[in-house]
């Protein structure tokens, strides 16, 4: 038992999440001490700079500064050990590059998140971009935690600000019920959760789980599988695997969609990153056949995913189906629990982060009159009002559906190699067989949307046969329709440089990852002390 | 702290684990969901303590004060959410919240 005085208090090395929080305050505060009709550019900067600032120290923990005042300050001593991960705060927070990258996975997001929320004329908008930043915040302490006690604190910290991101719609009731069943749901995973915690540390006395994996090998008694099956139970809610996505559903279809599109990409990557920590901690080498619940679930969740994506009219339900189908195909990632493995979860990660905030970048670029383009039927004829946009939202579908030369199909294929090489057998197979059968069948609800976007709507067609439509312009922000008088494209001006940001960098991030993913897999080998 | 007190308590936080599940899962008024949720933390504190004290280590009793503290922010939450969202209703009943499905 450490006691205070060797307690390690390296703030510099949690420097990312001090200068979150510092941000979220900064943004509230700078509502109240500016006049409201000219404060609006100011606390949209100060978020954005609270999460480049975040993403800077993310990249200095990861490479240490070569000179300057921060070598100075912090003393050369921490960068030889942070690529072997330090563990701060009396073992309370783990500084690695595993932590790193899902940091900046989650960052990247969030950028984008408050990005996309530019064009946003809500009341108490500041409230909004600050519950964003605190939401980040505990995604990144989930991503480091070394004891329960963080784990529970950073589930806890993201879980909060979410119910309250997605309830931030005041007249509108769907958001309301959304965000209600999220709670009731989450808060009964969390207590799940926290009994399984009680259970692990009853077995073994200690909170922390470097030491847990030392009373694993130990003796494996009903309290500590019980205790696993509940951390588990509690994760799989976070994650949405099938059958505990009941909530998935309705809470991205009554969230806005910036913040759909966050909690779908950093919770995900957030509680991933917690489950490969609680697995490398406890997993039980001597009888695999105790995970044997999370391949069920991953195969569930496939299948439930890929099949309910192919009946919906709601873009932003389809991709809550897709995100559920995507989750059982990560994990796959967790399968043998070694380098391979990890590192083709992050890169399938990092891959979903691009498409999916893409796919919803497209969604709020829709949007008007102050609804979201969600329906099916919003995207009618896009490619002749918006060939760009429908361009990029083909690319995202693709990828998303697992074709070359998108990221979403490097991802899949490292994802069943590491399967295939994780020596887990019959599991394996299954899994892959999965795989192989419902992105097939997910195929189709994405190529639905694919073929609805080339498919001229009704007011086109008759403008068409009389030979009114001019060839459309090319290029993203001017997409604008050439015979511009029909009902369904009136209202629709140029996308806003937000918008058009987002989307390009989700088509870069795209394409990168599916034409060059070695450079990111490369960044992500040997981040964790794995076989 | 012998073994068989600790299974006492053990049992006890069982209990009270699965009124508050059995509570969440069939009770339909928000508030008394929000309790059920109260009542399984709980349980988990009473296994908490209980460990601590069985181990001789204090850890489990701060994460005991955690627990609470979190739970007390979360209930704030819920509790303004189903403010919102019955405000113009008459009876707070989950079963009416079904605009949402698919």
């Amino acid at each position: 038992m450490s006691n205070l005085t060797t307690v390690d208090l390296n703030f510099f090395a949690v420097a990312p999440l001090i200068t979150l929080a510092a941000a979220g305050l900064v943004v509230l505060v700078l509502e109240l001490v500016l006049p409201a009709e000219r404060s609006r550019p100011w606390w949209y900067a100060a978020g954005l700079g609270g999460i480049a600032l975040a993403l800077y120290y993310v990249a200095l923990l990861w490479s240490g500064p070569a000179a300057g005042p921060a070598a100075s300050i912090i003393g050369a001593g921490l960068w030889g050990r942070v690529t072997n991960g330090i563990s701060v705060f009396g073992g309370a927070y783990v500084v690695d590059r595993f932590t790193l990258l899902f940091s900046g996975i989650v960052l990247i997001a969030a950028f984008c998140t408050v990005l996309l929320s530019t064009a946003r004329r809500d009341e108490d908008m500041p409230g909004y971009v600050a519950l964003v930043l605190g939401a980040a915040l505990g995604m990144c302490v989930l991503a480091g935690a070394g004891n329960f006690l963080t784990l529970f604190l950073g589930l806890e910290i993201l879980s909060l600000n979410l119910y309250v991101a997605v309830a931030f719609e005041r007249h509108n009731a769907a958001a309301k019920e959304a965000a209600l069943k999220y709670l009731i749901l989450g808060a009964l995973a969390t207590a799940a959760m926290v009994y399984g915690f009680a259970f692990l540390y009853g077995q073994t006395g200690t909170m922390s789980l470097s030491g847990l994996a030392r009373g694993w090998e130990a003796d494996s008694t009903v309290l500590m599988k019980v205790g696993l099956g509940l951390v588990l139970l509690g994760l799989a809610f976070k994650l949405a695997l099938a059958p505990f996505h009941v909530w998935a559903p309705d809470v991205y279809q009554g969230a806005t969609a910036p913040i759909t599109a966050f909690m779908s990409v950093g919770t995900k990557a957030a509680a991933f990153a917690a489950l490969v920590r609680v697995l490398l901690a406890l997993m039980p080498e001597e009888s695999p056949e105790l995970l044997l619940p999370l391949w069920v679930l991953a195969v569930a969740s496939m299948v439930v995913g890929s099949l309910s994506a192919a009946v919906q009219t709601n873009v932003k339900r389809l991709l809550a189906y897709s995100g559920v189908a995507h989750v059982g195909y990560l994990m796959m990632a967790l399968l043998g629990m070694n380098h391979q493995g990890v590192s083709a979860g992050i890169f399938y990660m990092a891959a979903y982060l691009f498409m999916n905030i893409g796919a919803f970048a497209v969604v709020v670029s829709l949007g008007k009159n102050g609804r979201e383009g969600e329906e099916l039927s919003d995207f009618t004829g896009l490619f002749y009002r918006r060939p760009g946009l429908a361009l990029a939202m083909t690319l995202f579908m693709l990828s998303l559906a697992g074709m070359p030369p998108a990221a979403g199909f490097q991802g899949k294929l490292y994802l069943v190699f590491s399967a295939l090489g994780s020596g887990a057998g019959g599991a394996a197979l299954w899994l892959v067989g999965a795989l192989v059968v419902t992105t097939g069948i997910s195929a189709y609800a994405y190529l639905r949307v694919v073929t609805t976007m080339f498919r001229r709507s009704e007011a086109q067609a008759e403008l068409a046969d009389a030979g009114h439509v001019e060839a459309a312009p090319a290029g993203l922000v001017n997409a604008g329709e050439g015979g511009g008088t029909g009902a369904s494209v009136a209202g629709e001006g140029p996308l806003s440089w937000a918008l058009t940001v987002v989307v390009a960098v989700a088509v870069i991030g795209t394409l990168y990852l599916g034409v060059a993913p070695q450079s990111m897999l490369a960044l992500t080998r040997h981040v964790l002390p794995l076989p | 702290m012998t073994v068989e007190i600790l299974q006492g308590y053990l049992i006890l936080s069982g209990i009270l684990f699965a009124i508050g599940a059995a509570g969440l899962l069939l009770r339909r008024s928000p508030l008394v969901m929000l309790m059920c949720v109260e009542i399984m933390l709980n349980a988990a504190n009473l296994a908490f303590i209980a460990f601590a004290r069985y181990w001789g280590d204090m850890t489990g009793q701060i994460f005991t004060f955690l627990v609470v503290t979190v739970a007390a922010a979360e209930v704030a939450i819920g509790l303004a959410i189903i403010v919102l969202l019955f405000r113009h209703r008459d009876a707070a009943d989950v079963d009416d919240v079904n605009a949402l499905r698919g």
